[in-house]
């Protein structure tokens, strides 16, 4: 099946990238002709395009970098529908005054919506362009190539370029005749390991992120945050509104800021202010060493996700087990900030969060304004995972800037501000009871899951009381119901019903309506959780029948690509011949049943005595369908596989009855480069196939190799996140006793 | 206080408070990105320069400790023009997602590969674990690290 391989050399280990002839591949499904939706929301093609006077094309993408490298896939896009050099390509960042509306970067999805629209509108573009090439040198359109943006005729340079022939005219069309052109293999910067266009400016320490933006009128800010959730501000003992040398403090209710020119000057008067303010006590936190049980308690009645068949069932072998995950943070290396400034009625507000037109309706809706007098500009910083403290840092900068109109203010979290203030990823429990034949068929899955909402998201107007600081101020706005994600995305629910052929299958969720903790999203919702724990049950269900583990996924099976994927992993993770000694686990899904194909396997050792596990190797293979960048697919799958490889060993927020206790790395342990496994990853390229995106697909699988490499090693299974150390030593214990 | 240092070959002057975290200087005053903040408490790495050719973290070193010393960050190890080898091969690897931890991350090497000329797997492990990298791109950092050490070689060659 594999008609082309390139062998590359990269990160230390040997890469093989499998482009399938489309013929071969399966389930053909042409992308569709349909207008993508960004387009229809926003269909003025110089809202998405422009050319300049200096030879570049500006795209105005509505999608954010946040290191994914998507801003460099979209160049690619734009850069091969119009035949041009990558480096005429100037991607703008979200601005609310200049981009269409894009919602949000996050769930995966950039590429397949805003990388198909911007693939949609170069397409219009180029038409367009062909046929004032055309006019302009007299001849027919069809005669006419282009090379670097000049037209050529009959493959001879014409001298007369996309800038000339556009002249002073602007893309003033909003109907888009031309589609997407066929897929194919013929690409020449689509497909491609192109470099990032972000790197060299990170590596030389050129301005690239938002602390590196700097105003002349510029003051810094710090906030005093209420020690505990829930938390009021009684009293300020610290009374002068002016401190000294131009430090203000600023109040509105509960919310608590200082204001000055020098950044030391500032964070030095927070800490004295904050040792004078009297807190009235918030809520009561449930105990973190029996989070399952507070989750089942505190749940409303089971929702069905999904039914066929029948539950119940006798004559086939059963397997029950529970599963948890605690609550666990986004963690970003740098805690979040945001500048706002108030000039007359007009706000601006500087921000690295995930959605600039959402942030912008939601702070309007704050503030009281007029939403078209709140701007948004995006200015990356580090990754973010998720829903982290970006959008509060924004909220309280704006806060803060309409207090003291007419000055630049740049609100800085510390990193305690930044771990009691994100929202985790909820705590969440599952449920298997499930059975299989003899001959090793699925007979009969029951699935239940017990967890808290996966996104409270401040995104919008009639979503603005999810701002931390919502509730804090005086025109306090009240904390909007959690909403559940609806399948087919999910939230709590994703990736919960198995791609494998289940006859009889029930799929129910409970949610528990409290947030004690503040919850929302972390990189693939609930789909870490679920992938770990069906993954683990068919491990389990493989050792009951005998069979081997791969063996037994493809044997319930339909989906071609997946089992693809899977007999790939086999033949490149030498599966049958591990070292004496080691563990070997594997993980298999489709991300969102949906998306892109990712299966990994771990090998991993445990040391018995010490509890000490160690990662000796993560191999993985994904399908993600028409690869845009195939090292920039890579560089997603791995970081998805150390993450999840953090969060299943050392991930936990510690909290006690009141307070939340991890305020720093040291109460908050990740995965270090002591610890992480060497890498070894595989892409199938679908060219026929719609372009997936990958930021969310490979900490599931990985998550679940992880935990059946593990219980190979220790035969024995873990069930809690996370597998520390003395978890694996009371497990062991627990079998001798 | 007055304290003089040289940062990047250029001698600069500051008057502030002696115990201004060296971090702030750096990046409100004399215009540095390459110093980056992350914890604040030398727990992660982001902001680690170099004070005299050793690597220190610039959010808990006071400015009073680096009066009369040699200050060294990101932005005076290289430029585009002259790559150090390890800028080099943080790009030609790709070895990062955000770059948020590589600043700190190239300085901690930076030492590494000068004093040892052929450090192994284990020791670039060793001298990296003071930094924490949340994207993932550890693996690709540790074959950055061994190939700016091989380009190291060939340019001396």
């Amino acid at each position: 099946m594999i008609t082309r391989r390139k062998v590359l050399r990269s990160a230390g280990a040997l890469t093989v990238y499998f482009t399938l002839n489309p013929v071969m591949a399966s389930n053909a499904n042409k992308p569709s002709l349909l207008l993508p939706k960004a387009l229809g929301r926003n269909p003025e093609l110089d809202a998405w395009l422009s050319l300049d006077k200096q030879g570049k094309i500006k795209v105005f993408s509505g999608k954010v970098e946040l290191g994914q490298g998507i801003l460099t896939a979209f160049a690619q896009i734009v850069a091969e529908e119009l035949n041009v050099a990558m480096a005429r390509v100037e991607i703008i960042n979200t601005d609310t005054h200049l981009c269409p509306d894009l919602g949000y970067t996050f769930g995966g999805i950039s590429i397949e919506q805003g990388g198909t629209a911007l693939q949609w509108a170069a397409a219009e573009a180029k038409a367009l362009l062909l046929s004032y090439g055309a006019h302009y040198l007299a001849t027919d359109a069809s005669q006419l190539s282009v090379v670097d943006g000049e037209f050529c005729i009959n493959n001879q340079p014409s001298g007369i370029t996309y800038w000339q022939a556009l002249g002073d005219r602007r893309f003033d069309t909003q109907r888009y005749a031309q589609g997407v052109a066929e897929q194919s293999s013929e690409h020449s910067i689509v497909g491609t390991s192109v470099r990032r266009l972000d790197i060299p400016a990170k590596a030389f320490g050129q301005a690239v992120f938002i602390q590196d933006v700097r105003f002349a009128d510029m003051w810094h800010a710090r906030i005093i945050g209420p020690p505990a959730p829930g938390a009021t501000l009684v009293d300020v003992s610290f009374k002068p509104k002016r401190l000294s040398d131009g430090q203000y403090l600023v109040r509105d209710g509960s919310f608590l800021a200082i204001v000055g020119k020098r950044e030391e000057v500032v964070v030095r008067y927070a800490e004295i202010v904050a040792k004078s303010c009297q807190w009235r006590q918030g809520i009561e936190l449930p105990d973190e060493n029996n989070l399952v049980a507070w989750l089942k308690s505190a749940a409303s009645p089971a929702e069905t996700v999904a039914q066929q068949g029948q539950a119940k069932s006798d004559k086939a072998l059963n397997y029950s087990a529970q599963f948890s995950r605690p609550y666990q943070a986004h963690a970003s290396l740098a805690p979040s900030m945001a500048m706002a400034k108030l000039e007359g009625q007009q706000l601006t507000v500087w921000s690295h969060a995930q959605g600039m037109f959402p942030l912008r309706n939601a702070i309007a809706r704050l503030l009281g304004m007029d939403e078209a007098m709140v701007r948004c500009i995006h200015v990356p910083s580090c990754g973010c995972y998720g829903h982290n403290g970006a959008d509060d840092a924004a909220c309280d900068a704006a806060l803060i800037a309409t207090k003291l109109p007419g000055r630049t203010i740049r609100l800085q979290y510390s990193r305690e501000d930044e771990f009691l203030r994100e929202p985790y990823t909820s705590a969440m429990a599952v449920e298997i009871d499930a059975s299989v034949t003899k001959q090793g068929k699925i007979q009969r899955w029951d699935y239940q899951i017990w967890s808290c909402a996966h996104s409270s998201r401040p995104g919008g107007a009639k979503r603005a009381g999810n701002f931390l600081s919502a509730s804090l101020i005086k025109k306090s706005i009240a904390k909007p119901a959690p909403a559940p994600i609806p399948q087919p995305r999910g939230g709590s629910d994703r990736n919960a019903v198995p791609l494998y052929t289940i006859p009889n299958l029930r799929v129910r969720r409970h949610l528990v309506p409290e947030m004690p903790l503040r919850a929302s999203s972390l990189r693939t919702l609930g789909a870490f959780t679920n992938v770990l724990a069906i993954e683990s049950c068919m491990d389990q269900l493989a050792i009951m029948t005998a069979a081997d583990p791969i063996d037994f996924r493809i044997k319930n099976l339909q989906d071609r690509r997946a089992i693809y994927v899977l007999e790939t992993l086999r033949e490149v993770s030498n599966w049958r011949r591990h070292t004496e000694g080691q563990g070997r686990g594997i993980g298999f899904a489709r991300y969102k049943n949906s998306a892109a194909y990712c299966a990994v396997a771990f090998f991993v050792r445990v040391n018995k005595v010490t509890g000490e596990i160690t990662l000796d190797k993560a191999v993985s293979v994904t399908d993600a369908g028409r690869i845009i960048n195939p090292d920039g697919v890579k560089n997603q799958i791995e970081g998805g596989i150390i993450q999840a490889a953090s969060w299943c060993l050392k991930e936990r927020v510690r909290f006690s009855k009141t307070q939340v206790k991890s305020r720093h790395w040291g109460e908050y342990p990740v995965l270090g480069f002591n610890k992480v496994p060497e890498l070894d990853t595989h892409i199938v390229n679908r060219v026929d196939q719609p372009s997936y995106g990958v930021g969310e697909v490979s900490p599931g699988p990985a998550g679940a190799a992880l935990a059946n490499g593990i219980a190979d090693a220790m035969g024995l299974r873990l069930y809690d996140i996370p597998f520390t150390q003395s978890a694996v030593l009371k497990a062991l214990r627990a079998t001798t006793e | 206080m007055a304290v003089k240092f040289e940062l990047n070959g250029t001698e600069v002057r500051l008057t502030t408070a002696d115990d201004t975290p060296l971090i702030f200087a750096l990046r409100n005053d004399l215009g540095i990105n390459g110093c980056r903040l992350g914890c604040g408490l030398g727990q992660c790495g982001a902001c680690t320069v170099l004070i005299d050719e050793q690597p220190r973290r610039a959010c808990i070193m006071p400015i009073k400790l680096v009066d009369e010393k040699k200050v060294t960050t990101l932005e005076g190890l290289g430029t585009a023009e002259t790559p150090h080898p390890l800028q080099q091969t943080f790009i030609d690897e790709q070895a990062m997602q955000c770059g948020y931890c590589s600043s700190g991350i190239i300085m901690t090497a930076s030492v590494l590969l000068r004093d040892n000329k052929d450090p192994t797997d284990a020791e670039i492990r060793d001298a990296l674990t003071g930094h924490i990298c949340r994207c993932g791109t550890h693996a690709r950092i540790i074959s950055a690290v061994k190939k700016a050490i091989r380009l190291a070689q060939d340019n001396t060659e």
